[in-house]
């Protein structure tokens, strides 16, 4: 497997489409700011956010308790799984007893609508080895379902793919003639496709963003009403939720639900937004609470503040190495400035450069809606992963990692944009960036590394 | 010991000292007309608004937008277009072809557009999403100004399913270039009764 560093170094090798994906980011970032700036309470909303989530880490297990007893009452069944694997056994016992239809295949069919929890998960191989026809059906991840590939970003998963490339995804794979490049005959191509999958889907599997404990119903937001579609057509309807995903009262969804849209996409809501809590006549719900690592971070001090997420994206459009890297050099489900947080929680060898990939810049957490101080919980990951036994391949990481960031003027000029400490603490980098270290996009050894440490520790005071 | 046990254990464990939960405010205060916000904020999220004095003035408007619909359902009773019964009862899946489904929200958004519909009242959930087009009657009394008071208004209601609908289906998943009309409906006329 590439490092962060070194699957970056390869995405930028094509320095057009680098360009062309920052600014893609940007503007998403950009429409975060102005449907911001149209909300006065903005900031307070964005503290009592932050609030409502550490109150709901601290009684998670009474309200996790609470959500499964209401769930229960709405007849709705709840199961708990313990990590990925149980997940994936639980989902596919759900599906096998139901006693649903095949299809010509002999495999029965199912759609899915985005669920990060579910790729952490790996379910899609897990089912598909089983006989369940596994449809994604945002259009974002049917895209790169038919490509093979993993998402690039939690919000927009096919956000490094051009328009072109995504005509050819559809020639190749759905039997369009041509290759299509305008985004609505693609989408039309797309919607007659997908319909024919909803309507021939026995299950759907949703996502959770937010579950509450005082009712035991769930919330799930997309703009394309893919979970809509799949949830209530199928027989069965099966979401899977991370446990962190509770919050105690009805009431606290109107704080989430105006601060989500904006941060992600600009939007002042997303267009279907629905409350799902008790099945409709007969058709079965299930709900499978997933541990996976998350009980472990809770019990971290210095990174449980990561479960918060209500995973907006918006620290990942702002983040400029991601911006400038792309979202698959990071190796993890959900990359960026929050991935690189959490990933490292799932498996410290695998992830210990992740936490690298990052300026410390603190433009994630300016953005972040539930104000996670991400940059400070990836600097602590640094000392951690140090401390742990991970020295040296850190030591060279964090090197790799400069190298990026100054042979990236993009990334640099961002931060100096900011106008957070850098051009104040660093006069010097600033005054030669452009020259000797930029020209030869090689930086002296010894300097290198006492100028990371050193500007850590300068940018962290403030 | 069961996955629960030990999860609800580890979680019990892990979780910190209790933290205060903050008081909610409404942030309703020196807002401007709701009426008028909501119609804007409706615009910019692709719906078709149009200001009506009663129903049937409503049904006119729609007759003249879809005179060529064939297949027309609606959960609103008493309506003189489209059928208001037999589809009830029927699979959810024979909706698919439907040309307009009506149907009236309980409550409208005015910081998003967006409208209030539940299970009660849409007959069958899936009749809002699987339709080519929408039309939906709001009481302009309904609308209140943001997210708190629409959850604070709908407190009480009795759903199985319920759905702000923020105008028509769309994506963006393609170079982020706005495409109205991906899996739902491709159109959202609201219909807005004084
Ligand atoms: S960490 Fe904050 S900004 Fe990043 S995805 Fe999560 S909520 Fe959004």
């Amino acid at each position: 497997m590439m490092t962060h560093s070194q699957a970056a170094d390869v995405f930028n090798k094509d320095e057009p489409r680098v360009d062309w994906h920052n600014a893609t980011l940007w503007n998403v970032r950009k429409k975060r700011d102005k449907a911001a700036v149209q909300i006065p309470e903005w900031e307070k909303l964005r503290a009592i956010a932050s609030q409502i989530k550490a109150h709901s880490l601290s009684n998670l297990s009474s309200y996790l308790e609470n959500f499964e007893k209401k769930a229960s009452e709405n007849g709705v069944t709840v199961h708990w799984a313990k990590n990925g694997e149980e997940h994936n056994r639980i989902v596919l016992e759900i599906i096998q007893k139901a006693g649903l239809n095949k299809n010509s295949q002999g495999k029965i069919p199912m759609v899915k609508s985005k669920s990060m929890l579910t790729e952490e998960c790996h379910l899609n191989s897990h089912l598909e080895n089983n006989y369940v026809d596994v449809i994604d059906t945002d259009l974002g991840e049917r895209i790169i379902q038919l490509r093979k590939e993993p998402p690039s970003h939690i919000v927009a998963p096919a956000i490094h793919l051009m328009k072109e490339e995504v005509g050819e995804t559809f020639h190749e794979h759905l039997g369009v003639p041509n290759i299509e490049t305008i985004p609505e005959k693609l989408v039309e191509i797309a919607r007659h496709h997908l319909r024919e999958k909803f309507l021939a889907a026995e299950v759907a599997l949703t996502g959770v963003n937010f579950a509450v404990a005082e009712t035991g119903e769930f919330v799930v937001c997309t703009n394309e009403g893919n979970a809509d579609m799949g949830a209530n057509l199928a027989k069965v309807h099966i979401a899977s939720m991370g446990l962190e995903k509770i919050i105690p009262k009805r009431k606290h969804l109107g704080v989430f639900l105006r601060l989500l849209a904006r941060s992600a996409t600009g939007q002042p809501l997303t267009i279907y937004t629905s409350h799902f809590k008790k099945p409709r006549q007969g058709q079965q719900m299930h709900i499978v609470i997933v541990d996976n690592g998350r009980s472990r971070q809770l019990g971290r001090p210095d990174f449980r503040n990561s479960l918060k997420c209500i995973r907006c994206g918006a620290c990942m459009n702002t983040c400029p190495v991601y911006r400038r890297s792309g979202g698959h050099s990071y190796h993890s489900t959900v990359g960026g400035p929050i991935g690189s947080i959490l990933a490292p929680n799932l498996d410290m060898k695998k992830n210990a450069d992740l936490p690298f990939a990052s300026t410390l810049c603190g433009s994630c957490s300016n953005v972040c809606p539930v104000k996670i101080d991400i940059h400070d919980q990836l600097y602590k990951w640094r000392q951690e992963l140090v401390k742990s036994g991970y020295t040296p391949k850190v030591k060279s990481l964090s090197m790799q990692m400069m190298r990026f960031t100054l042979s990236h003027p993009g990334v640099f000029n961002f931060a100096g944009k900011m106008g957070k400490g850098v051009l104040k603490n660093a006069p010097f980098l600033i005054n030669n960036f452009l020259n000797p270290w930029y020209k030869q996009r090689e930086m002296p050894e010894v300097p290198q590394d006492s100028f990371t440490e050193w500007y850590i520790k300068n940018r962290t005071k403030e | 010991m069961s996955s629960r046990e030990e999860i609800l254990g580890n979680v019990r464990a892990s979780q910190p000292e209790i933290a205060e939960l903050p008081e909610l405010e409404y942030f309703n205060q020196n807002s401007e007309n709701p009426v008028e916000k909501f119609l804007e904020m409706a615009t910019l999220a692709g719906s078709q608004v149009y200001e009506i004095n009663d129903v049937d003035s409503g049904i006119e408007q729609l007759k003249k937008v879809f005179p060529e619909a064939k297949k027309v359902i609606s959960s609103t009773t008493g309506l003189s277009f489209g059928d208001s019964t037999e589809w009830l009862n029927s699979d959810p899946h024979t909706l698919a072809d439907v040309d307009l489904f009506i149907t009236s929200a309980l409550l409208g958004v005015a910081e998003n557009g967006a409208i209030w519909l539940t299970d009660k009242v849409l007959g069958q959930r899936i009749a809002p999403t699987v339709n080519e087009h929408l039309a939906v009657f709001l009481s302009k009394e309904t609308i209140v100004v943001n997210m708190h008071e629409a959850y604070d208004k709908t407190a009480e209601m009795d759903y199985g399913y319920g759905l702000f609908l923020g105008g028509p289906s769309k994506t963006a998943d393609i170079e982020q270039i706005l495409v109205l009309g991906a899996h739902g409906a491709r159109s959202m006329h609201i219909l807005l009764l004084p």
